[in-house]
């Protein structure tokens, strides 16, 4: 079973400190949920493991395999998901699933799967933020890497395409690790196996919404 | 492997380039304009596509591309480029 190991993981802008000393483990099999209000560092964190951000300090190792940051993206063993899309606007739907996939029957995977007929013929910028964060998890998910960052994958999506999105996370789940950030803690909270939250600079482990309210990220009447 | 999202990216990057490259030729002669294309250009490009297009990056980044490697694939091939029409224009000349 695949496993990714983070490590000593420190960043700072200036004299302010986002993450102190971070450690993570994540197998796949689960998927971990990162809680933190704006600005202590989720977003950062997916980005300091995907290797688009630079950290201060940071030792990852996938299998016990050392991997420095600069090798991460050559590697193919982490896929990341950022909060705004990725895919060309101007271009249709099955336009792009060749760009990703070359083989045609990896392309079947994303033509044929649930919802996608209803707009594969759509622009990409045509599309509804449902749509389009469901197409881009399918893209990445169907790619071979193990790891998963999801950078808010529930965020102002329609709740047909919330429900569309869980069913695929936990099928992805039973081939993938995956790590993700949301607002959207009770959909989160939902499909996840193990939760933390990032204050002040560090990972605190939470197991029920309670904790939420307990380290701040809710208040006590949300 | 990956060669449509290659192409993409070329595409997009001389979509910046090419215009660039041939104001130039038009001000100081059709071989600067081939000069550009596969050097100062590029640059013109990259500079273009992480102005309107930079969350793109993120495509190619988890089908394991970084910008330096994409960067030098789009050189080779307008260096290629380039070199052909320099050829040629010595050649018909």
């Amino acid at each position: 079973m695949d496993l990714l190991e983070i490590t000593n993981l420190n960043k700072s802008y200036g004299d302010k400190t986002i993450l102190k000393n971070i450690s993570l483990v994540c197998y796949v099999g689960e998927i971990i949920g990162i809680f933190g209000r704006n600005g202590t560092g989720k977003s950062t964190l997916l980005k300091l493991i995907f290797g688009t951000v630079k950290a201060d300090s940071i030792l990852l190792k996938i299998n016990s395999e050392i991997i420095s940051q600069k090798n991460i993206i050559p590697s193919k063993k982490i896929a990341y998901l950022p909060q705004d899309t990725f895919l060309p606007k101007e271009k249709k739907v099955r336009a792009i699933i060749p760009l990703f996939f070359p083989n045609g029957n990896n392309q079947d995977k994303i033509f044929y799967a649930p919802q996608v007929s209803s707009f594969e013929k759509k622009l990409i910028g045509k599309l509804s933020l449902g749509q389009l964060r469901y197409l881009e998890l399918l893209i990445i998910g169907n790619l071979n890497h193990p790891f998963l960052m999801l950078d808010e994958p529930f965020s102002m999506i329609e709740p047909i395409y919330k429900d569309v999105i869980k069913t695929l996370l936990l099928k992805l789940k039973e081939s993938k690790g995956i790590i993700l950030t949301d607002h959207y803690y009770n959909d989160v909270l939902e499909i996840t196996d193990r939760n933390f939250v990032i204050k002040d600079s560090e990972k605190i482990k939470i197991s029920t919404r309670d904790d939420l309210v307990k380290y701040e990220y809710l208040n006590l009447n949300e | 492997m990956y060669s449509k999202a290659i192409w993409k990216y070329f595409l997009d990057i001389n979509t910046f380039n090419a215009p660039f490259s041939l104001i130039f030729g038009l001000i100081f002669g059709i071989m600067w304009s081939v000069i550009i294309f596969s050097s100062f250009g590029i640059l013109f490009g990259y500079l273009g596509f992480q102005t309107f297009k930079k969350n793109e990056y993120y495509a190619y980044y988890n089908l394991g591309f970084t910008k330096i490697n994409l960067i030098k694939k789009v050189w080779l091939m307008n260096m290629a480029i380039s070199s052909l029409i320099f050829l040629i224009l010595i050649i018909f000349r």
